[in-house]
């Protein structure tokens, strides 16, 4: 048996797509962050932006990171989603636009 | 014994601890990065459950929904942190500001002390002691006022310093950025956008309405449409200078990430390349100061990295238009794209010094290139993309379009402007000075026209050009000039009847492979000076040069220039004049 999401090749293409965008658009303003500059100013108002930067860095980049990983979740062969089992069907699905999120996941026979 | 209680030299008000750049540069960071978050959270909560649906726990386990909750965190942080960024330059650009003055008062104050102890000194008699007794007690009185001026301006700089840093403590954690996030104090951008939109036309509106707007409003909306905000008329020029840079810094992160991962698209590369020319034409001037305020001296008025055929459009100013006396914007020409802002800056510079240097009030210079110019080199046979761009394209509709923009452009910095209406001037360059015609002929709002190595204008006459005064710069040796009246853009506004005033610029030399400098030399020497008395509103002391037949001279046509330089320069002048001959029958039309 092979497991199915029933959702249109474009679409799981789509949420890849964006999820990589996220993950990009996330790496390089955790960097702009962790780098921030600090020329030109006080010791006082460099520690405080430091202390502000740190862990928002931090955030930033785990949230890059988890969007990175989810776009990976979405392999693709021959233009169709490589799924394993009903359970990597169903967390794809969630990682899909809202509007997806009643897409069926059906088994079938392998041909 | 008599004595005469001279008072102490008042001492020295200290330096800025934070320089007004410094805090514009940690701005433009943690802007970027906001930019960058507000775009992520926006794509996720738009993917994600909207706020209607009933399900919570579905929408807890769906990705989008859940990723865009988190980020709303570290969005309501930044905002926070932006604003106070902001709010923090602009207290130490108001402090270095009251240090100046109170340096000049301390100085002179200082010098008159001295001046009475030295008297005091050299006193033989006790008749001048009522009035060195006097006018010591005034010097006193005096002294101790500028101390307590001084003492108070750095309280002020304490207090701005701790305010800041008060700030971004309150939200250096997730979990205080959670709670902000959750206020509902919180500022909400969408219903503000809306009027943005609906405004973005009306540009005395626009800025009537940005005025009412709280800081923490306007941040808002800057880091949630820095396009917008970055390019709306109306908006004063150092808020869009804001928008635009911290959009330009997120643009160079976003697409630095792609193109390591070797994603990006043909447009992409394009818009990464033209965010990259506009990021290096600033930095060759990062570290030029206003004077009055210690922030940057340039402002990016306009980014625009996807306009314009893909060109990308840009518009950079040295000092504040808003707060300028006189302000010049100068319209390049042919070519004109982001690719050339490096190379086109340093006449803006010259210029803006020059008129600087006249010593007539504060002055704002701008080089607006926003336009979609035609591309290429039209000159250079060898240059496909620049044959293209002309053979597809009647030259006369992208001037005009370009003079729409440049209309929209000046009515925005006219309706940003502080104080009394600047001393407004106009400065087009070869096509720009074509596209500058157009925007005068439908109503540009200047004082001052200049055309500069004009091919022509629409209008037989500077009166029905404008009612500014109109100045032109053209060198009779400057081929471009010579196809005012016989090419398709329009009269030659050298000539006799045009009008206007026709100031000195010498011919440019003769041989051939001078041409082209004789078109590109218009920011030097004569020329440049008399530009820069008409931008700092000294018409009076500008060289008139004789209009084109005035009196019934002769000057040379194009065809007998071509001849006469390359006769002048044997071999390489006749390869430059085939080069003009080419450009002639593709831009003049003439076949």
């Amino acid at each position: 048996m092979a497991v199915i999401l029933d959702v249109p090749y474009a679409v799981l293409r789509a949420a890849r797509e964006r999820w990589d965008l996220v993950g990009d658009e996330l790496d390089g303003a955790w960097r702009r962050l962790a780098a921030a500059s600090t020329t030109d100013l006080s010791a006082t108002v460099a520690a405080a932006v430091t202390g502000f930067a740190e862990p928002w860095a931090d955030e930033l980049k785990a949230a890059a990171a988890l969007a990175a990983g989810y776009a990976e979740e979405f392999v693709f062969f021959h233009r169709r989603l490589v799924v394993v089992d009903r359970a990597q069907a169903e967390r794809l699905r969630s990682l899909l636009p809202w509007a997806e999120r009643d897409a069926a996941v059906r088994e079938v026979s392998r041909p | 014994m008599t004595i005469v209680q001279v008072p102490a030299h008042v001492p020295a008000c200290p330096l800025l601890d934070s320089k007004p750049a410094g805090a514009q540069d940690l701005a433009t960071d943690l802007r970027a990065v906001t930019i960058a978050v507000k775009n992520v959270q926006d794509r996720a909560a738009s993917a994600g459950a909207p706020a209607w649906a009933g399900d919570a726990a579905d929408a807890h386990d769906h990705a989008s929904t859940r990723f865009a909750a988190r980020l709303d965190a570290g969005e309501a942080a930044l905002d926070r942190a932006v604003t106070a960024a902001d709010r923090f330059g602009e207290r130490l650009a108001g402090l270095l500001g009251r240090r100046d003055d109170l340096t000049v008062r301390r100085n002179g104050l200082n010098d008159e002390i001295d001046a009475l102890a030295a008297e005091v000194v050299a006193a033989t008699g006790d008749d001048r002691l009522p009035e060195f007794r006097q006018r010591a007690a005034q010097l006193t009185a005096r002294a101790d006022d500028l101390r307590v001026r001084i003492a108070a301006w750095g309280q002020d700089e304490a207090d701005a310093e701790t305010d800041l840093v008060a700030a971004l403590r309150s939200v250096d954690t997730t979990v205080e950025g959670r709670e902000l996030a959750a206020d509902p104090a919180r500022p909400g951008s969408a219903d503000l956008a809306r009027r943005l939109r609906a405004l973005l036309g009306d540009p005395a509106a626009l800025a009537a309405w940005w005025r009412g707007l709280r800081r923490a409003e306007q941040e808002a909306l800057t880091t949630e449409h820095p396009e917008l905000v970055g390019n709306a008329g109306g908006v004063p020029v150092s808020d869009r200078d804001e928008a635009n840079r911290g959009e330009l810094a997120r643009d160079l992160d976003l697409y630095a990430q792609r193109g390591e991962d070797g994603q990006l698209t043909h447009d992409e590369k394009r818009l990464v390349a033209n965010a990259s020319h506009v990021h290096q034409g600033l930095e060759e001037y990062r570290d030029l100061r206003d004077t009055g305020t210690g922030t940057h001296l340039t402002e990016l008025i306009a980014y625009t990295p996807g306009l314009h055929s893909g060109d990308g459009g840009v518009a950079v100013s040295f000092g504040d238009p808003d707060t300028a006396g006189h302000v010049s914007v100068n319209v390049p020409g042919l070519t004109t794209e982001a690719a050339s802002l490096s190379g086109n800056l340093d006449k803006t510079l010259a210029l803006h010094q020059a008129a600087v240097a006249e010593d007539r009030g504060s002055v704002a210079s701008v080089h607006w290139a926003d336009y979609d110019a035609p591309s290429g080199n039209p000159l250079n046979p060898f240059d496909p993309f620049g044959q293209l761009d002309f053979g597809g394209v009647a030259l006369s509709d992208k001037a005009e379009a370009g003079g729409e923009r440049l209309s929209d452009f000046v009515d925005g910095i006219r309706a940003s402007d502080q104080g009394a209406p600047a001393h407004l001037t106009a400065i087009g360059h070869s096509y720009g000075s074509t596209t500058l015609g157009h925007a005068l002929t439908g109503g540009l709002p200047v004082d001052d026209a200049v055309l500069l190595g004009s091919p022509g204008v629409p209008a037989a006459t500077a009166g029905e050009l404008t009612s500014a005064e109109v100045w032109v710069g053209s060198k009779d040796h400057d081929p471009v000039t010579l196809l005012g009246g016989v090419g398709p853009l329009g009269q030659d506004p050298a000539d006799d009847g045009f009008g206007g005033t026709r100031f000195e610029t010498g011919d440019g030399a003769l041989r051939a492979e001078e041409l082209l400098d004789n078109h590109t030399s218009y920011f030097e020497g004569a020329s440049l000076d008399n530009v820069a008395h008409v931008v700092a509103g000294a018409g009076g002391e500008v060289s008139e040069q004789p209009p084109r037949g005035a009196g019934g001279s002769a000057h040379l046509t194009l065809s007998e220039l071509l001849v006469a330089s390359s006769a002048a320069s044997v071999g390489h002048g006749l390869a430059e004049a085939g080069t003009w001959l080419w450009e002639q029958t593709r831009f003049g039309g003439l076949r």
